[in-house]
C-alpha cells in the first residue's frame, strides 16, 4: 500500500477490533464459544490471546496496527460436542481450528471472521522434526536430520504404506501476480490447472515423498511408540568415511546424534543412480521407499530455514499413482505432486520465524491451524517436538489440537524423546 | 599519535580531488592584503565569527577579512562513563583539518575546509546505525539494533568550499558546496557496513540597501544517500533465541520490530535524505560593528527503502523534519576591545511516517535557545582577557505513538569561560578555562505504556530509562585548554594545543531507581596546527 500524503499528518493509534469465530457449514455456521484466538504481529512478533465470548466474539483492545496472523483453536470434549451439536461424536475429544494470514489491522478494521473446521485427529502424528541440523563445522550440519512419527492412539497401528511428504510453497510473504494475498502461491494459476480455487483450498503440493515399505502388517507401531526416519541412519557422533572415501570428523559429538538405531533411512543412491557423498547406507536399517522425487536434492534434505511443511499421507497405491504434477504458478521447471487434503493424516507447517522470515502457510486450517519454528534457528541442534499432553497407564499421549503453534515446542533434538 | 593511520582509509571518495582543485585555484591567484577589519585567529572563541563567515558569506562580501589558513592534526580520546547507552565506552579520533579564507585582488572571497577523521569506537551497543546519543537525547528512528556491544571503525571525509563576490554596487552573490563521504563498519556480528554520500549546494544573494545595510536570501538543497548492508559471519546468531545478537529494527522509539526483510537478495537497504532550505536575512555593518539577523526554514525527508533501489514501491518509513531557525549575531569593537554575541533559536518538529500502516508512529518537538557572548581585550594578537557566557535552554518532547513512550526533557545548560595569553619573548601561551553546569528542569517527565503484549520491554528497561535518568541528572563539566604558539618562518605559526574536559554527574533529578554509571566521563585532545 502506498502512502497517501494526507495521512502523513495522521497519528497511528492502537486499534480495538473483534474476531468473530464460527464453525463451518458442516456445523451450520454456529458461533464458537470459548475458543482461544491468538493474533501474532508479523513485524514485532507480539502475540495476544483472547477467548471468544458467548457470542463467538474475541475482543482485542489496544492492538498496534500492522499485519497479523490469526489462529483460533477450540478443543471440545464429547459432552460439550453433544450439547452444542445435538449428537454424540465418535471421538472423546474434537479439535476445531481456524486461521488467517496477512490480516491488516488498522483503524478500518472492525470485525474479522474466522471459520473453524475440524478433521479427524490422526492415529499417527508427526512427533518431532529435526530440520535445523547441527553446527556445520563442529557437528553434523544437515546430515543428522530426521522426522519422527508417533502412534498417538490406544491401538496398534501399521505404518506400512504411509507416505511422508515434504511440502513446498512460497518462501516469502511478498505478494506477486502469481500469489495469494498472504504471499502463498496461487496454484490455480499454475499451467494446466483446471480446478480453480480448489487448487489452493483442497490440496497441498509436495516436492518429495517417501513411503514406508511393507505389505500392510510388517511394521506395527505400538501405542505410544514411534518411528524415526533418518536422512542417514548412522552414528553421527563418531568419525566415519563418506562415500567418496573422505574422512568426516566430528569435532563436538555433543552437538549431534546417534541415528544408527533409526527405524528407516532415506537412501537415494539406488533411485537416482548417483550416490551423494554423505548418503551413507546402513544395511541394518531399512530404506524408505521413494514415492515421488520432484526436486534435484540427492537425499532427504529438510530445509534448515523451516520453509517446508510436512505431512503424513494415507492413500492406496492406485490413488497415489493417479496424483497429478504441476509447476508452481511462477512457472519454474520443477514439478510438484498435488496431494488432496483429505488424504492427510497429520500435517505441520514450519516457518523461519514469525517476523521478517515468516513463511506463508501451506496446510489448510483444519490440518494445521498454526505454524511452528526453531527460535534457535538453523544448525542449532534443536528440533521442534509435539508437546506431551498426558500419560495414561504409562502411555504418553501427545497434544494434537491440529495447531502446531500450540502443539509444538523447541527442544534439543532427541529421537524418541519427549519434551 | 600515529597519524600515518590515515593511509588506511578505504572510502572511494572524490573529496581529495575537489580539495586539490580548490587549493590549485587558490594558489594561482594573487592575494591581496587590504586594510583588514576582521581578523580571525585559531582561538576557539573566534569560532563564533568564523562560523558566521563560513555559513553566511553573503553578509561579509564588503568586509575586509584577513586571509587565514589553519592546518592541524589532532588526536582525541574520550572515555564515556556517565553517558547514554547508544554511544561507545571509549572513542579515539584521529583528525586532519585544514581551513582557510582568502580574498583575491579582484575581491573574490574564497573559503573552504577539508577534514579527514578516523574514529575508533569501542563497545557500542543498542545501535547499528551511525547515530550516537551523545548530543541527542533520543536518536532518530529508522535504525537497526542489537544489545550486543562491539567495536566500530569509522572514516569520515568532508570537503566544503565556496566563494562570495559583490557583482555590482547593490548585488552580491555567494555560493557554498559541501561533499562528504563516510564509512562506518562494526567488527562483530552483526556487521553493518554503512556508506554515506552527502552533497549539498547553497546559494546566497544579497542586495545592498545602503552603504551599511544589506538584505539577503539563501536557498540550499542537499542530498544524502546511505547504503546499509549488514552481514553475519555466524548467521545462526540472528535468531530470537539469541537476544543479544538477534537483529531488530526500531521504527519509533522503544518500539521493537523484527527487522524488515530486504526486497533484494541479501541484506541491503537504502536511506535517502533530501533537504531543502530557504531563508532571508539582514545585516548592518560598518568599520566597527556587524549586526546580522536571519531566519531560515528547512525541510528534510529521510526515506527508508527495503531495497537497494530507491523506488516508491520500496518505501517503508519516512522521517519528515521541519526546522525553523532564527539567529542574531552582533560584533562590535572599540579601542582594543571586542564583543561578540550570538542568539539562536531553533524549533524542530519531526514525524516518522509508517508507509505500510499509513500513519505516523513517532514524533518529536525540539526547541532550543542558545545565547553565546564573549567580551575580550586584545593587544595586537595577544588576548589580554576574554570572558564569556554560554546558555542553552532546551525544551524537548519525544513521543513514540505506538510504544507508548512520552518523554519530555527540559534543561538549562550554563557555561562561563575565560581566557588569557601569556606572552614570552617570541612565543605565547594561551590558557582557557570553562565551567558548565547542566540542570534538568522539574517539568521533565517519562511516561510509558506497554503495548507489546508483554513480549519485550528490554529496550525500555535498558535504554530508555537509563538515558532518561542520565538526561535528568545534574552534571558539572569543567574544561581546560592550553595552547602554545611559536612563530616560525614566513609569518607562519606553529601551535601545540591540548584540551581537557570532564563531565561529573551530580544530583539525580528523577524518581527512577535505575542504577546508572556516574563515574566521570572525560575527554582529552591534543594537536598541532600550522597557521598563517
Amino acid at each position: 500500500m502506498q502512502s497517501c500524503s494526507n495521512n502523513e499528518d495522521k497519528a497511528l493509534k492502537p486499534v480495538s477490533f473483534s474476531i468473530s469465530v464460527k464453525y463451518d457449514e458442516t456445523f451450520n455456521n454456529q458461533i464458537t464459544k470459548s475458543s482461544s484466538v491468538t493474533i501474532v504481529n508479523n513485524e514485532t512478533g507480539n502475540k495476544y490471546t483472547v477467548k471468544s465470548d458467548d457470542n463467538g466474539l474475541a475482543q482485542f483492545n489496544q492492538i498496534l496496527p500492522g499485519t497479523y496472523s490469526v489462529s483460533a483453536t477450540k478443543i471440545m470434549q464429547s459432552a460439550e460436542f453433544s450439547d452444542t451439536f445435538g449428537y454424540t461424536p465418535t471421538e472423546t475429544e474434537i479439535n476445531f481450528n481456524g486461521s488467517q494470514s496477512g490480516l491488516l489491522v488498522n483503524n478500518l478494521t472492525v470485525t474479522v471472521n474466522i471459520v473453524m473446521k475440524t478433521s479427524k485427529v490422526g492415529d499417527f502424528v508427526i512427533k518431532q522434526i529435526h530440520y535445523g541440523g547441527s553446527d556445520t563445522q563442529k557437528g553434523a550440519s544437515i546430515r543428522d536430520q530426521f522426522i519422527e512419527i508417533y502412534n498417538n492412539s490406544n491401538t496398534v497401528q501399521y505404518a506400512d504404506g504411509l507416505y511422508i511428504a515434504q511440502l513446498y510453497g512460497s518462501y516469502a510473504t511478498t505478494v506477486f501476480t502469481y500469489t495469494l494475498a498472504n504471499g502463498q502461491y496461487d496454484w490455480s494459476k499454475s499451467a494446466e490447472m483446471t480446478i480453480g480455487d480448489k487448487a489452493n483450498t483442497d490440496y497441498v503440493y509436495a516436492s518429495n515423498i517417501f513411503v514406508i515399505p511393507g505389505d500392510g502388517t510388517k511394521y506395527p507401531v505400538q501405542p505410544g511408540k514411534s518411528l524415526v526416519l533418518a536422512q542417514s541412519a548412522i552414528n553421527h557422533k563418531s568419525n566415519y568415511m563418506d562415500n567418496s572415501g573422505k574422512s568426516v570428523s566430528i569435532l563436538n559429538p555433543e552437538l549431534t546424534l546417534d541415528l544408527s538405531n533409526a527405524d528407516f533411512e532415506a537412501f537415494l543412491g539406488t533411485f537416482l543412480g548417483d550416490t551423494y557423498q554423505y548418503d551413507i547406507q546402513n544395511p541394518a536399517v531399512p530404506d524408505l521407499g521413494i514415492a515421488y522425487w520432484g526436486n534435484k536434492n540427492k537425499d532427504m534434505i529438510l530445509d534448515t530455514n523451516g520453509r517446508q511443511g510436512y505431512a503424513i499421507i494415507k492413500m492406496t497405491n492406485t490413488d497415489f499413482a493417479a496424483l497429478k504434477k504441476y509447476k508452481n504458478p511462477k512457472g519454474d521447471a520443477t514439478l510438484y505432486l498435488q496431494v488432496p487434503n483429505s488424504a492427510i493424516v497429520d500435517g505441520v507447517d514450519t516457518t523461519k520465524d514469525l517476523g521478517a522470515g515468516f513463511i506463508p502457510k501451506k496446510l489448510a486450517t483444519q490440518i494445521d491451524g498454526g505454524t511452528t519454528y526453531l527460535p534457535s534457528g538453523f544448525f542449532s541442534s534443536k528440533s521442534v517436538i509435539r508437546k506431551t499432553k498426558t500419560t495414561i497407564a504409562g502411555r504418553i499421549i501427545l497434544q494434537d489440537t491440529n495447531n502446531s503453534s500450540n502443539d509444538f515446542v523447541e527442544i534439543t533434538a532427541n529421537p524418541r524423546g519427549f519434551n | 599519535m600515529k597519524i600515518n593511520n590515515f593511509k588506511d582509509f578505504k572510502i572511494k571518495s572524490n573529496a581529495l580531488k575537489y580539495w586539490a582543485l580548490l587549493l590549485f585555484f587558490i594558489s594561482n591567484i594573487y592575494l591581496i592584503q587590504a586594510q583588514d577589519s576582521i581578523v580571525i585567529t585559531n582561538h576557539i572563541f573566534d569560532n563564533q565569527i568564523k562560523n558566521q563567515i563560513f555559513k553566511y558569506p553573503i553578509a561579509y562580501t564588503n568586509q575586509n577579512i584577513k586571509d587565514f589558513t589553519f592546518t592541524e592534526v589532532s588526536y582525541e580520546h574520550q572515555q564515556n562513563e556517565f553517558a547514554r547507552k547508544q554511544i561507545a565506552n571509549e572513542v579515539n579520533t584521529y583528525q586532519f583539518l585544514a581551513q582557510g579564507h582568502f580574498t583575491t585582488k579582484s575581491k573574490w572571497k574564497l573559503f573552504g575546509d577539508f577534514s579527514i577523521r578516523k574514529i575508533e569506537e569501542k563497545n557500542v551497543g543498542w545501535v547499528l546505525s551511525e547515530d550516537r546519543s551523545e548530543d541527542q537525547e533520543v536518536i532518530m528512528p529508522h535504525y537497526f539494533f542489537v544489545p550486543r556491544k562491539a567495536d566500530w571503525q569509522n572514516q569520515v571525509y568532508r570537503v566544503s568550499g565556496g566563494f562570495s563576490k559583490e557583482i555590482t554596487n547593490h548585488l552580491s552573490i555567494a555560493f557554498k558546496g559541501d561533499y562528504g563521504a563516510e564509512k562506518y563498519s562494526r567488527t562483530l556480528d552483526p556487521r553493518p557496513q554503512i556508506t554515506n554520500r552527502k552533497l549539498s549546494g547553497e546559494i546566497q544573494i544579497g542586495y545592498q540597501i545602503t552603504a551599511n545595510q544589506k538584505a539577503f536570501v539563501l536557498g540550499n538543497y542537499a542530498q544524502n544517500i546511505k547504503d546499509y548492508v549488514y552481514t553475519y559471519n555466524n548467521k545462526s546468531l540472528n535468531f530470537e533465541a539469541y537476544p543479544e545478537t538477534y537483529l531488530r529494527f526500531n521504527a519509533g522509539y522503544g518500539r521493537i520490530l523484527n527487522y524488515f526483510k530486504s526486497n533484494q537478495e541479501g541484506y541491503k537497504f537504502t536511506y535517502e535524505e533530501l533537504t531543502d532550505k530557504i531563508g532571508l536575512g539582514y545585516t548592518f555593518s560598518n568599520k566597527n560593528t556587524i549586526l546580522t539577523a536571519l531566519y531560515y526554514n528547512q525541510n528534510s525527508n529521510t526515506i527508508f527503502y527495503t531495497s537497494v533501489f530507491n523506488l516508491q514501491e520500496y518505501e517503508r518509513m519516512k522521517l519528515d523534519t521541519k526546522i525553523n531557525h532564527a539567529e542574531l549575531f552582533a560584533f562590535h569593537k572599540w579601542n582594543k576591545k571586542e564583543i561578540k554575541s550570538t542568539l539562536k533559536f531553533d524549533k524542530s518538529e519531526a514525524r516518522n511516517f509508517d508507509v505500510k500502516n499509513n500513519g505516523y508512529n513517532y514524533k518529536n518537538a525540539l526547541k532550543t535557545v542558545n545565547w553565546l557572548t564573549t567580551i575580550s581585550k586584545k593587544t595586537r594578537s595577544n588576548i589580554d582577557y576574554l570572558f564569556g557566557l554560554d546558555v542553552i535552554y532546551k525544551q524537548n518532547q519525544y513521543n513514540d505513538i505506538m510504544a507508548i513512550t512520552d518523554i519530555e526533557i527540559n534543561s538549562l545548560n550554563t557555561g562561563i569561560f575565560g581566557s588569557r595569553d601569556f606572552a614570552f619573548k617570541k612565543s605565547k601561551l594561551n590558557t582557557a578555562v570553562s565551567f558548565n553546569m547542566y540542570f534538568p528542569l522539574p517539568s521533565s517527565k517519562l511516561e510509558y505504556y506497554d503495548t507489546s503484549g508483554g513480549s519485550s520491554a528490554t529496550f525500555f528497561n535498558e535504554v530508555i530509562i537509563n538515558d532518561y535518568v542520565v538526561s535528568t541528572t545534574n552534571y558539572f563539566s569543567p574544561a581546560l585548554r592550553l595552547e602554545y604558539s611559536y612563530p616560525v618562518k614566513n609569518n607562519k605559526t606553529v601551535v601545540f594545543y591540548t584540551n581537557l574536559k570532564e563531565k561529573l554527574a551530580l544530583k539525580k533529578q528523577n524518581d527512577y531507581n535505575a542504577i546508572i554509571n556516574t563515574n566521570t566521563t572525560y575527554w582529552i585532545q591534543c594537536g598541532v596546527q600550522l597557521n598563517y
